[in-house]
């Protein structure tokens, strides 16, 4: 076992050769962001079906996108949300700075699904002909008989009529530059889409050009009003309420400028992590109107949705969010409730509180520009919940179809997710959750990033008399990078400075010039791959606040057993983790042992019992940090040490602890070993 | 060659490969024929308006624009769309589209105008500054 005075000479020649072997990085969801088939592509689980008639000059060539950066915070959700709007046939209107990318990003998706682009720019001399069309000299008149004029479509028009196989997007420029009069027009053509009708064509003799939005899709960018961009008026709330309005950033958000950089200089590894709950999972088929009706607890969602509109309502008239975006614009009493209900039928997947939040999340959340807006309606989107009663099962149609994404697993809940206002009446302050990061590392987790809490309320009651807390992990921080043992130390140590709560680590050093924390060079697990590459998953995690009771003073195998009977005591342990880890499968690894300890380190780290129920070091440093912060305890892990199924370079199993003003420690031990001062937490 | 003619030669180079339109701004009207002069020297070839650079660019080239009175709709739609893959003009007379996939890595645009030129371009809502790449200024 490494003691604590022999950690400063621990790393050997070998270790410092094993701690350049490649490194394993983690990602937050096992699934493609952008997942093609040959008929069709996923964005981000929303699935567009491809053209089958991609031969045409107006589909953008895909070659030309070989580049383009599908960066997490940006791009991607862009995408997803455009694919969003696309399948159900919504016009949309994009609102960003000219540097994001918005057209390249439309095109890009057309290039890769055969869409025919049709592309009109409204900033200049643009006139109403332009878009729908006007009479011209006849350039094939040949005789007399032949007329002198004829009708030549206009760009919007040649993007309305419909050929066989294709699908077409008109893309409409600077849309806030336009004249009064096109904007009036093009409110016609919307109208006519959202009603599956004609268009009339008053500038042909009233020709009526049949429309379809499953054919035709439209989507207009502009850039913000104000703010540097002379010319652009804010449109007119009455206007806008045709289409979903999407707010982007004017600028570049930080972790998307750091992210292309790094891509651009070939500093990212292609590697995109998006969490999961970025996720959406389109339907194959949507559901009909009637079988709404057959969702259990829709009734009482609704009753919460109609207090939420309102409530989001007053709070846009109160200019408490949205008070600083020039563009003005409302939460439409009819519009938003016909998208949402669209959006239901699209995107059910089972879970009613889910696919609802998402939708109020896509239809009222996007318009706002700042997270700090998103997170104060996202306080009111979390309200709108079916609260099953006990025992129940809140689960989708009998004969729903399947979204055509498969989640990977997650665990789900018999009754399903408990609000964060609930988990934190029930666990008071061993609730730690978004604010409590915040406290802890500096920086807010954006609204969307946040994972639902996958816990029933009565599995947190009992939580609470088993001693647990309720924590929430986040895999990345602000700028996209990933929260691994190092980089949390990074973080921690600034709050932990600006409160003089002493260091994170006791192997911290700050930089005198850059007050950047950094770790040691002597410290033997300053190359080791738990500490530089393993990295958290966005999850909340219920985790005990004591040791399971007597794991000490026991070695590896023993307080595997322990913490075994403990977890089926409570009905925590899987019928897997059960039949792998039986008395005479850990009596055969204690033969093992005899002989060879490291084999026997290896196969203790690799039994599910271990691997799923005891915590990881960075989640150990993590935990602990959060717990500080939430409670201003340090608790078990103060004098004490929590033994992880991670292995170091040496094979040795690590244990994190001793977590005083001085700093966490970390060293590591044969499975073998035992002490009053080494223990194992639960976690489930 | 004087510093400046060298620097311009250099800037020139830097314009082959680049995905957005680069810009050239003259102090003054009078620095546009020698500038003009300068392009035609580094292998640049002078394109009247959207139909010829439509006409000539689908093969690749250098090719610059002298932006006359004010920057007419179809050459700002074009440095706009030119960094998006596709480029789409909308010919009026025929109500008809154009459309060229640009080959980066085997063109080069310039727009030469002059800085009050520019100036009048972005107070009418043209935000060209924002749309252009590399820019030179005499």
């Amino acid at each position: 076992m490494r003691r604590p005075e022999t950690q400063f000479n621990a790393l050997t020649p070998d270790n410092a050769g094993q701690a350049n072997q490649a490194k394993t990085s983690e990602v937050q969801s096992e699934r493609l962001p952008i997942a093609e088939s040959e008929m069709a592509i996923s964005y981000l689980g929303v699935e567009l079906p491809k053209s089958r008639g991609r031969s045409s000059e107006f589909v953008p060539k895909r070659e030309q996108y070989a580049d383009f950066d599908n960066d997490p915070d940006l791009a991607l959700p862009l995408q997803r949300d455009i694919a969003v709007s696309f399948l159900n046939g919504d016009p949309m209107l994009v609102e960003g700075g000219t540097s994001l990318g918005k057209t390249t990003t439309v095109r890009k998706m057309c290039a890769e699904l055969g869409y025919e682009v049709h592309y009109i720019n409204l900033n200049g001399a643009t006139d109403v002909e332009d878009l729908m069309g006007r009479y011209i000299p006849n350039p094939h008149k040949k005789s007399s008989s032949d007329p002198e004029y004829i009708f030549a479509d206009g760009k919007v028009t040649s993007g309305l009529r419909q050929e066989e196989k294709k699908i077409k997007v008109i893309i409409v420029d600077e849309y806030n530059s336009a004249a009064p009069n096109i904007a009036i027009r093009m409110h016609e053509v919307l109208d006519a889409l959202e009603r599956g009708g004609d268009v009339v064509l008053s500038e042909d003799a009233s020709e009526a050009v049949r429309v379809n939005k499953q054919i035709t899709k439209i989507i207009a960018l502009q850039n913000p009003p104000g703010k540097g961009y002379l010319g652009r008026e804010p449109l007119d709330p009455a206007q806008l309420r045709r289409w979903v309005y999407k707010k982007l950033p004017s600028n570049l958000p930080e972790g998307t400028f750091s992210h292309s950089i790094d891509s651009l200089f070939g500093f990212e590894n292609g590697e995109v992590k998006v969490p999961e709950n970025a996720y959406l999972a389109s339907r194959g088929e949507a559901l009909s109107p009637e079988q709404l009706q057959e969702i259990p607890g829709l009734n009482e969602v609704l009753a919460k949705f109609k207090e939420f509109h309102k409530a989001a309502k007053e709070l846009l008239k109160n200019r408490k969010i949205a008070a600083d975006q020039p563009q003005v614009f409302s939460f439409d009493d009819r519009m938003e409730p016909r998208r949402v209900r669209d959006f239901v039928l699209r995107f059910y997947t089972g879970d009613i509180n889910e696919t609802f939040q998402q939708a109020l999340r896509y239809y009222y959340a996007n318009k706002l520009e700042s997270d700090a807006d998103r997170k104060k309606l996202e306080e009111i989107i979390r309200l709108v919940e079916y609260k099953a009663p006990a025992g129940s099962k809140r689960k989708g149609l009998p004969n729903a179809v399947k979204p055509n994404a498969s989640k990977p697993e997650r665990k789900e809940s018999a009754t399903g997710e408990t609000s964060f206002e609930r988990a934190r009446e029930i666990l008071h302050q061993d609730f730690l959750g978004p604010e409590t990061f915040h406290k802890a590392f500096g920086f807010e987790v954006p609204a969307e990033k946040l994972a639902p809490i996958p816990y029933t309320q009565e599995e947190l009651d009992k939580a609470k008399e088993l001693g647990e807390m309720l924590v929430l992990r986040v895999s990345i921080d602000g700028d996209g990078n990933q929260m691994t043992m190092q980089h949390i130390t990074e973080l921690a140590q600034q709050q932990y400075d600006l409160d003089a709560e002493g260091k994170v680590l006791y192997s911290t050093e700050v930089d005198a010039d850059t007050k950047v924390a950094g770790i040691k060079d002597d410290a033997w697990f300053k190359d080791e791959e738990f500490f530089t590459s393993q990295g958290l998953k966005t999850e909340w995690k219920l985790v005990g606040k004591e040791f399971v009771a007597g794991s000490t003073s026991n070695n590896y195998i023993d307080q595997t057993k322990i913490l075994r009977d403990y977890l089926k005591g409570v009905g925590a342990l899987s019928a897997d983790e059960e039949a792998e880890c039986t008395d005479a499968a850990l009596e055969e690894i204690r033969q093992v042992m005899s002989d060879d300890w490291q084999k026997a380190a290896e196969m203790l780290s690799e039994l599910l019992v271990n691997q799923n129920h005891r915590r990881k070091p960075v989640e150990v440093l993590y935990d602990q940090i959060m717990r500080f912060k939430g409670t201003n305890e340090r608790g078990v892990l103060e004098r004490n040490y929590d033994w992880t199924p991670v292995r170091s370079s040496h094979g040795v199993l690590v244990y994190v602890g001793r977590a005083d003003f001085k700093g966490t420690h970390v060293y590591d031990g044969r499975p073998g070993d035992s002490g009053g001062f080494l223990g194992v937490v639960s976690v489930r | 060659m004087n510093d400046e003619n060298q620097e311009f030669s250099q800037f020139l180079e830097k314009t082959f490969g680049q995905k957005e339109v680069a810009l050239i701004i003259a102090k003054t009207a009078g620095e546009i024929g020698k500038i003009t002069h300068n392009l035609i020297a580094g292998g640049f070839i002078e394109a009247s308006g959207i139909s010829e650079l439509f006409e000539t660019l689908p093969s690749g080239g250098k090719f610059f624009y002298v932006v006359g009175g004010h920057l007419n709709k179809d050459m700002y739609d074009f440095a706009v769309q030119y960094p998006t893959g596709q480029v789409e003009i909308f010919y009026k007379d025929t109500n008809s589209s154009k459309i060229i996939n640009p080959i980066y890595d085997r063109s080069a645009i310039a727009y030469l105008l002059t800085k009050e030129q520019l100036a009048s371009i972005q107070s009418e809502g043209k935000t060209l500054l924002d749309k252009v790449g590399l820019t030179f200024q005499s």
